[in-house]
């Protein structure tokens, strides 16, 4: 296919997309599902592609391959874990059986369970541990007031938006309580939705950049 | 039936234990020699205790591949059903999968789909998103008309303004950065830990098989 | 879709809670989260809908519950996006084992354009974690009838504001291409003055010597490309300019596929500037790492596997074993959970490395906090004007001149390049333990092997010498130096073809150029040397000896007349050479779209502003209203 014949695909399918914009206007109105169904078709495909090609293919290839082995256990433990995936997936298809229902949920488990494991210890290591100590750490010593400042400010932001957290766990409705306690919750609150604020303008930002593109391709297909 | 309900929810949550156990235990203390001494065999041990997390992420790995196959037969049946029940919009689907798959057979390393059909769609869907989140944003105080919602009205039009460049606004991108660094970081942190904190009690919650799902 | 802008709408408040039709076997795969986390947590949309993690916050209990669709973001994506009713079926039944198994149909409403529309898992949990969060915190007694924001507004507005929102946005963000008039705002400046990230970005990749291992994550769908690809195409390029290698791992299927798109147009470029990026050697595409924590977390684990099956044998130095033998990361994401999920199963297992990021806007302030929070996670450029402000950086770092490609390029004399023992772009390994004997004793029979040095090639008769590799055992080693103790450099296959540069005294081993323009060690005893006539220059006889089976025949005689272009010694600063690849990049004229993004940020700060002022005056007069 040329050049052209692609970005004239292309420049269809953006205004496909775009026809959205019109709302429910006979035969129009399907142009936005047809490019949806296009795009969902595709990724399927693409999705397929990648996990067949750069996984179960060369995994499989290795598994076969005596003189290659992931572990220090052999080529042989290769056939086993790749065997047992295939066995566990299996038998995940056949859930509905009911008196397989423990063995099927056994499986189940360990999926679970690793996913737990993995994401405790990343949790743990990647965020919990660093983030907390550098919360904790002050620049005490040679900063100068302003630093300091800030960074007692950071440090009052979290621990108030982590209070109010666990006290809108804690507590069911709206508090009652007055004072101290729901000052902090307030500043607490009030760092979060400042963050949410920002985040929500970036994510405007960022989908208009990507607006812009558009529009350009549609004024440079046009010219 | 029951008694038997139980005998399997059992075998099922022991199960997960011991593998996530061994698991977090092979991910946590594997290849970290410094935890066992400074020795050789501290070396070896700690190498070790890294092989069952490493075999058992590989297993996952391989279920996980196994599972997309499944996944996209189970959506391209499904599909075919429809279409068979005459709705066009599933034969659309499954033309274009199979087109991106036969095209990559015929021309392998052809990029051009990707480039062509696949990017134009999502980009698209994707500006459509800043119509609704502006369309969106233009409603918070009419959803909620309370201090909160000014904030976050107020903090959204701010941080608008000071992207823009404009050296004329530069006070209001100064007071911007100062909301980005100081208040909104305090609350991103505590998201984060939020989310961590979270991560790690479900987790764990998940490894004793409190985790209804593995109840049977 | 049937109803028209739908797509502001969610769905309704009812499609929110769990049906009462819902299977007990869906059901079953309710997560209890400990209350606190519940208030995190982002509501449930759909009944089907809700097995998708639409947020970060989410996130961690669609971990647990459903590991398996951790890999596939796509089928959630998928799924997301399925638009019609379609009645529950055995098929369904069958899978709802795993949210990634089940149908995309289930869900019973459609979910209006945020979900429709949000192609990036990523993109759609920074609007939710924005609806959710914030609906949640503000009005936790009426969590179950929680709406977005944006259904809220579209039921309150008449549908005429939202007309004039998208109109005046449209209008605002097409001025610019329209009329040059309206172009407007400054242009981002030369460099990153005041941003600390964003210079640590630059200085990292800036400081990479020859030969540093690189991993780069690219996690971003298409859908962030208009965003992100400009970053990500300047760092490639920054790292192959300073020598050093890249390799690419991702979690997302897509991604994988355009980071290869990405890349092979760096390296057509820069093969037009005579500069050759070898797979294996100056890069690596690593295999799709599925399951986003999970697939990450093996990468981690079984680095050095995952590396070595993701070359498929192409020859490769690739020294490194786990991720602490890499120089640095360079992550370019569009979402929290991609960057969340690298720093959690990657970064705390690469030792001292530190973690550099390229982010959408929409992912940055998150990322923000992560960057200024721990200290291996140094550095942070975003969004499309810093590419535009690293593309400048780029350019007066590497100081590229007006030198048209041609000149760039030389072709230097083999023998005399010998000493330098360099590729275009990949010098050999350091780690070898002896250098190249270069000195060697020529065989003075040796007709001239690879006279290149004129530019303006004439016809000549003269004899290559080459080597055939005939071993029966294929493939077999080149190695660096001329001992079966040296160090493997790559792999000849038989029937390759290698011409010969040296040879030990004895002949036991043969010096040979390899297709990547290294050259390396190979035994005598599995080659048979032989000297063929050197074609005419610019002649493409389709030489019979070509074998065209490895990337290593590449370098058959045939192809002498263009044979590898080498860099001269006297142009061996990578600031006037390597320099190419930089200069020979797209430089989409990138002012419009800037300027587009200023309008339709004015236009934002319009409709947000007015829109807002008349909710609140409404609000006022009801209440007034009620009052009397």
């Amino acid at each position: 296919m040329t050049e052209n014949t692609l970005t004239l695909i292309s420049f269809a399918l953006t205004m496909m997309v775009f026809s959205y914009l019109l709302g429910d206007l006979p035969l129009i109105r399907h142009l936005y599902r047809i490019a949806v169904y296009i795009f969902i078709g595709m990724s399927a495909a693409f999705t397929l592609i990648v996990g067949y090609e750069n996984l179960l293919l060369p995994y499989w290839q290795d598994a076969q391959n005596p003189a290659i082995s992931w572990t220090a256990l052999g080529s042989q433990a290769d056939i086993v874990v790749f065997g047992t995936a295939l066995l566990f997936t299996a038998l995940l298809l056949l859930k509905p059986v009911t008196r397989l229902g423990w063995l099927t949920n056994s499986i189940l488990a360990v999926v679970v369970a690793l996913g737990a494991a993995v994401g405790i210890v990343g949790a743990l290591r990647g965020t919990l541990l660093p983030l907390l100590s550098a919360t904790a750490s002050l620049p005490v010593l040679d900063a100068e007031l302003g630093a300091l400042l800030e960074s007692l400010l950071v440090l009052l932001g979290t621990m108030t938006a982590l209070y109010s957290f666990h006290y809108q766990a804690s507590s069911s409705g709206e508090g009652t309580s007055f004072g101290l306690g729901k000052a902090f919750r307030s500043i607490g609150k009030a760092c979060v939705v400042v963050a949410l604020g920002a985040i929500y303008a970036a994510a405007i930002l960022s989908s208009m950049t990507i607006l812009t593109e558009r529009i350009a391709f549609l004024f440079q297909f046009g010219a | 039936m029951k008694g038997w309900r139980t005998v399997g929810a059992s075998i099922a949550a022991i199960t997960g234990f011991l593998v996530g156990f061994t698991a977090l235990l092979s991910l946590l203390l594997g290849d970290n020699p410094a935890l066992f001494g400074d020795d050789p065999q501290a070396e070896a041990l700690a190498q070790n205790l890294a092989l069952p997390g490493a075999a058992l992420l590989r297993l996952l790995v391989i279920m996980l591949a196994l599972s997309i196959v499944i996944g996209i037969a189970n959506l391209l049946l499904l599909h075919a059903r429809r279409m068979a029940g005459g709705r066009l919009m599933s034969g659309i689907l499954l033309a274009s999968f199979a087109a991106a798959i036969g095209w990559r057979i015929l021309l392998p390393g052809e990029v051009s789909l990707l480039e062509a059909i696949q990017l134009p769609i999502e980009s698209a869907l994707a500006a459509l998103l800043c119509l609704t989140l502006v369309a969106g944003g233009a409603r918070i105080l009419t959803k909620r008309s309370d201090i909160w919602g000014l904030l976050l009205v107020l903090v959204v039009v701010v941080v608008l303004l000071g992207s823009l460049p404009f050296p004329e606004l530069a006070p209001i991108a100064a007071f911007s950065d100062w909301l980005m660094r100081i208040p909104a970081q305090a609350g991103a942190r505590a998201i984060l830990l939020g989310i961590a904190l979270g991560s790690v009690v479900v987790g764990a919650r998940a490894l004793l098989g409190q985790d209804r799902s593995l109840r049977g | 879709m049937s109803d028209d802008y739908s797509w502001l709408d969610e769905p309704p408040p009812e499609a929110n809670q769990p049906s009462a039709s819902e299977p007990a076997s869906q059901r079953r795969f309710t997560l209890r989260m400990p209350r606190f986390l519940s208030r995190l947590r982002i509501r449930r949309r759909a009944p089907k809908a809700a097995a998708q993690p639409s947020a970060s916050a989410s996130l961690l209990g669609s971990q647990r519950e459903r590991p398996l669709t951790e890999l596939d973001q796509r089928l959630k994506a998928l799924r997301e996006r399925s638009l019609a009713p379609e009645p529950r079926d055995e098929w369904a039944e069958l899978y709802d084992v795993d949210q990634a198994l089940s149908s995309p149909a289930l869900q019973e409403k459609p979910g209006g354009v945020i979900s429709a529309v949000a192609l990036s898992q990523a993109q759609q949990a920074q609007v939710d974690l924005l609806t959710e969060i914030v609906g949640g915190q503000s009005n936790p007694a009426q969590a179950p009838a929680r709406r977005s924001l944006a259904s809220a507004a579209s039921q309150s507005l008449p549908s005429m504001s939202r007309l004039l929102t998208v109109a005046l946005l449209l209008l605002f963000v097409a001025l610019p291409f329209a009329s040059s008039e309206y172009a407007t705002g400054a242009l981002p400046p030369a460099d990153f003055a005041d941003d600390p990230q964003a210079n640590a970005y630059f200085a990292a990749l800036d400081s990479l010597a020859p030969g540093d291992y690189v991993l780069v994550a690219v996690e971003y769908g298409l859908g962030a490309a208009a965003e992100l690809d400009a970053l990500t195409d300047l760092t490639l390029r920054h790292i192959f300019a300073r020598r050093a290698r890249a390799i690419f791992a991702t979690s997302n299927p897509i991604a994988y596929l355009h980071a290869q798109n990405l890349l092979e147009n760096i390296r057509a470029q820069s093969a037009q500037a005579g500069l050759r990026l070898v797979n294996g050697l100056d890069y690596l595409l690593l295999d799709y790492l599925p399951g986003g924590a999970l697939g990450i977390r093996e990468l981690s684990e079984n680095f050095a596997d995952i590396a070595r099956r993701s070359l498929r044998g192409a020859p490769t130095s690739l020294p490194i074993d786990s991720l602490t033998g890499l120089k640095m990361l360079v992550l370019v994401a569009d979402g929290l959970d991609d960057v969340r999920n690298w720093v959690e199963q990657a970064l705390p297992e690469a030792g001292t490395r530190n973690l550099y990021a390229a982010t959408s806007l929409a992912a940055s302030p998150l990322t923000r906090a992560y960057v200024e929070g721990i200290d291996r996670f140094a550095g942070l450029v975003v969004g499309l004007r810093a590419a535009y402000t690293y593309g400048a950086m780029l350019d007066a770092a590497l100081s590229v001149d007006a030198q048209a490609p041609e000149q760039i390029i030389e072709i230097a004399d083999a023998s005399s390049s010998s000493a330098s023992g360099t590729s275009p772009l990949t010098p050999p390994p350091s780690p070898s333990p002896s250098p190249l004997p270069t000195d060697t004793p020529r065989p003075t029979s040796t007709p001239t092997p690879l006279p290149i040095d004129s530019p303006s090639p004439t016809p000549t008769t003269a004899m290559l010498r080459i080597v055939e590799v005939t071993s029966p055992q294929s493939p077999v080693n080149i190695r660096v130096g001329p001992s079966t103790a040296q160090t493997v450099l790559g792999l000849a296959y038989k029937g390759d073809i290698l011409p010969v540069l040296d040879a030990s005294a004895d002949s036991s081993w043969y010096k040979v150029l390899m297709s990547n323009g290294w050259e390396g060690w190979i035994s005598g005893n599995i080659v048979t040397e032989s000297l063929v006539p050197v074609p005419a220059s610019g002649g493409d006889d389709s030489a019979s000896l070509t074998s065209e089976r490895t990337v290593l025949s590449r370098f058959v005689p045939r192809r002498y007349g263009k044979i590898e272009p080498r860099f001269s010694q006297a142009n061996q600063d990578p600031s006037s050479t390597l320099g190419a690849i930089v200069q020979l990049r797209e430089r989409a004229e990138a002012a419009p779209r800037l300027q587009a993004l200023t309008m339709g940020t004015v236009a934002a700060v319009l409709a947000i502003t007015l829109g807002n002022l008349a909710a609140a005056i409404g609000a006022l007069f009801r209440r007034r209203g009620g009052r009397a």
